[in-house]
């Protein structure tokens, strides 16, 4: 038998002359072309096979009983769903509505603390009302500046302050000597430096004419004592808070 | 010969990595498609063993076998007819042809294989 | 020949017109039929399967966002609350300082009363030059007197009205009022302190001197425990405005 000594001709060995075909044969890219073709129909197999697979498994393919079984059950699982979700939307519903009186609660409370921290003298304030000047020369008591507070309290005063001092439940006005047997006056210890004035905030108009309606106290420290204050009303009058603050032993 | 089923393999493979499918309805297309390539691979092995390997015709007719059976499959779909089918039957046929004669092909190799090696050991055994 | 051929061209010219019309009006005809097949009955079921998924997706999309949103709300809650806590405890305390609380402790009970035996004798001697309001309590005499206390006081109150940062005493004809409210003697004027300092102070003023100076009844008692009533007035505070410190 003829050998051929050609690396690729594994079979011109072994079969018989007449069935082999005298063509010309394309060694070099013989494992080219085969690996080519053998790999694409590889990858369209396995596609085949997945698209079967699909196939079988897709809702065009089920019976009509297995499709209404199904319909059937996705219907419940609808029924339980929207069942837990309206539900929750209750819950989320009271929720919102405590969390609401919540705020309202915290907002009211917030009015509160605030109203009570002027009261006490714990914040800044400011607003309109009157101030009440009183000049050095003038022979002022003490029993008169207890009385002009007074008089500021009963005409609807909501602070008053002497000399930024604010004053509270339990502010003391004293009056000593001295040692040139000059008035001092004092203010929960604080002495008084003039001039004196008196600040105070509500409504500008009742607070003035509270001071100085004839026979009222102004009126009064005119005429009997020769004591002349002059009131201004003003749209800004400023008072600070308050640093005569007692440490309480009893009542906190 | 390895080369080939490696690349078989690693069509696979490769196949089997990606998820993607193509609409159901054009499922039959390629199965169709799948059944002529399959013919052309045999059609080339038969080939190889009879030494009348080409591969131009290998790889042309890969490729228009398998878009021609795709055709005919839509055809048919459009016309109302199982087109399909006939290239079923024709790809059927050739593919039993092929293998039939894979096989005579081999058995015929291993025949006169076995015919040299016993003529081989005869000559040996006269020269000594 | 020409003319067979020519026969041979149009014969099969026309049969492959008739192919190409036959080949459209079939596949025409087949694309209807597909359309008109579309609709199976499995069809509409597949159709109401699809939506409820869709549906179902959505629910359970909902779902969960309500769940998120129930969670967020939950735990703002837990902030308000304890916020709430806190301001209550400091709206507590503010209270009490602000005298709206009945406080109890340790302190002095100032009595006042009008000099009536006094003014039965001055009557009696002499009634052309009786003047009554000499023998009563006035509304200062209790003014000064708590302007007095107020240094080592810590809660006071006249009677039953407690005195806060806006209270005032006053007089209307022979009536004193205190915080609007009517007082009538004998007039207790309570304070809340150490009792000692509480005493000393009063003793010491001027107020103290000149009404037993003028023989009026003034006691002081010092007791362990008093009560002080609640303010039960208004405290409102609508000119105040929050302010800036210059």
């Amino acid at each position: 038998m003829k050998h051929n000594s050609s690396l690729h001709s594994i079979t011109k060995i072994y079969l018989p002359r007449h069935k082999r075909q005298l063509k010309p044969f394309s060694q070099k890219t013989w494992t080219g072309s085969m690996f080519i073709t053998f790999l694409i129909f590889g990858l369209l197999l396995t596609l085949q096979y997945r698209t079967q697979v699909a196939a079988e498994n897709s809702l065009a393919n089920q019976k009509q009983e297995d499709l209404v079984a199904i319909l059937k059950n996705l219907d419940a699982n609808k029924a339980s769903l929207e069942a837990e979700l309206e539900s929750l939307q209750n819950t989320k519903k009271s929720l919102e509505a405590k969390a609401e009186a919540g705020i309202s609660l915290n907002n009211s409370l917030q009015k509160q603390i605030r109203q009570y921290q002027i009261a006490n003298g714990n914040v800044d304030i400011g607003g309109p009302g009157v101030s009440i000047t009183i000049t050095a020369d003038s022979n002022i008591m003490s029993y008169d500046l207890i009385d002009l507070v007074n008089e500021l309290w009963i005409s609807g005063a909501e602070a008053v302050a002497i000399n930024d001092i604010r004053m509270l439940d339990t502010t003391t006005i004293e009056q000593t000597e001295d040692k040139n047997n000059n008035v001092v006056l004092t203010v929960d210890g604080q002495v008084l430096l003039s001039p004196i004035i008196i600040t105070a905030i509500g409504d500008s108009a009742t607070l003035e004419k509270g001071l100085t309606f004839p026979g009222g106290i102004i009126d009064n420290l005119n005429t009997l004592y020769q004591v002349y204050p002059q009131i201004k009303k003003s749209d800004s009058i400023f008072i600070p808070m308050a640093t005569n603050i007692k440490v309480n032993q009893y009542v906190k | 010969m390895w080369l080939p089923i490696l690349g078989l393999i690693t069509g696979i493979l490769i196949g089997s990595m990606f998820t993607f499918t193509i609409p159901i309805v054009y499922a039959k297309y390629l199965s169709v498609g799948v059944l002529a390539a399959l013919d052309s691979l045999l059609g080339s092995v038969k080939a190889l063993l009879e030494d009348s390997f080409d591969s131009t015709v290998l790889i042309s007719g890969f490729f228009a076998n398998i878009l021609l059976a795709a055709a005919l499959a839509f055809m048919g779909d459009r016309l109302g007819l199982d087109l399909y089918m006939a290239a079923v039957v024709a790809l059927g046929i050739r593919l039993f042809s092929n293998l039939g004669a894979i096989r005579r092909d081999l058995m015929e190799m291993h025949h006169n294989k076995k015919a040299l090696k016993k003529a081989g050991e005869v000559n040996h055994e006269a020269q000594q | 020949m020409k003319q067979l051929s020519k026969n041979k061209y149009l014969t099969i010219t026309l049969l492959c017109f008739m192919t190409g019309f036959m080949l459209m009006v079939a596949v025409h005809t087949q694309t209807a039929l597909l359309k008109s097949q579309g609709e199976n009955k499995n069809k509409a079921i597949i159709d109401m399967i699809e939506s409820l998924e869709t549906e179902l997706d959505d629910l359970e999309q909902s779902i969960s966002t309500t769940r998120a949103e129930i969670e967020t709300i939950e735990s703002e809650q837990v902030t308000a609350e304890e916020n709430s806590e806190t301001m209550q405890k400091m709206l507590s305390g503010l209270r009490v300082r602000a005298g709206l609380t009945e406080v109890t402790g340790p302190g002095i009970i100032i009595t006042l009363e009008d000099n009536e035996t006094g003014a039965a004798q001055a009557k009696a001697k002499n009634p052309n030059y009786f003047v009554p309001e000499n023998f009563i309590i006035h509304d200062k005499n209790l003014l000064y007197l708590v302007n007095a206390l107020g240094l080592h006081a810590e809660a006071i109150s006249i009677n039953n009205q407690r005195i806060v940062t806006t209270s005032h005493i006053r007089c209307v004809g022979t009536v004193i009022m205190v915080n609007s409210s009517r007082m009538a003697p004998p007039y207790e004027i309570k304070a809340i302190g150490t009792p000692e300092i509480l005493e000393a102070c009063v003793t010491a003023s001027g107020e103290y001197k000149g009404l037993k100076a003028r023989e009026m009844p003034i006691k002081i008692t010092r007791e362990e425990e008093i009560t002080l009533p609640a303010y039960t007035g208004s405290l409102s505070f609508d000119h105040t405005q929050d302010a800036v410190a210059k």
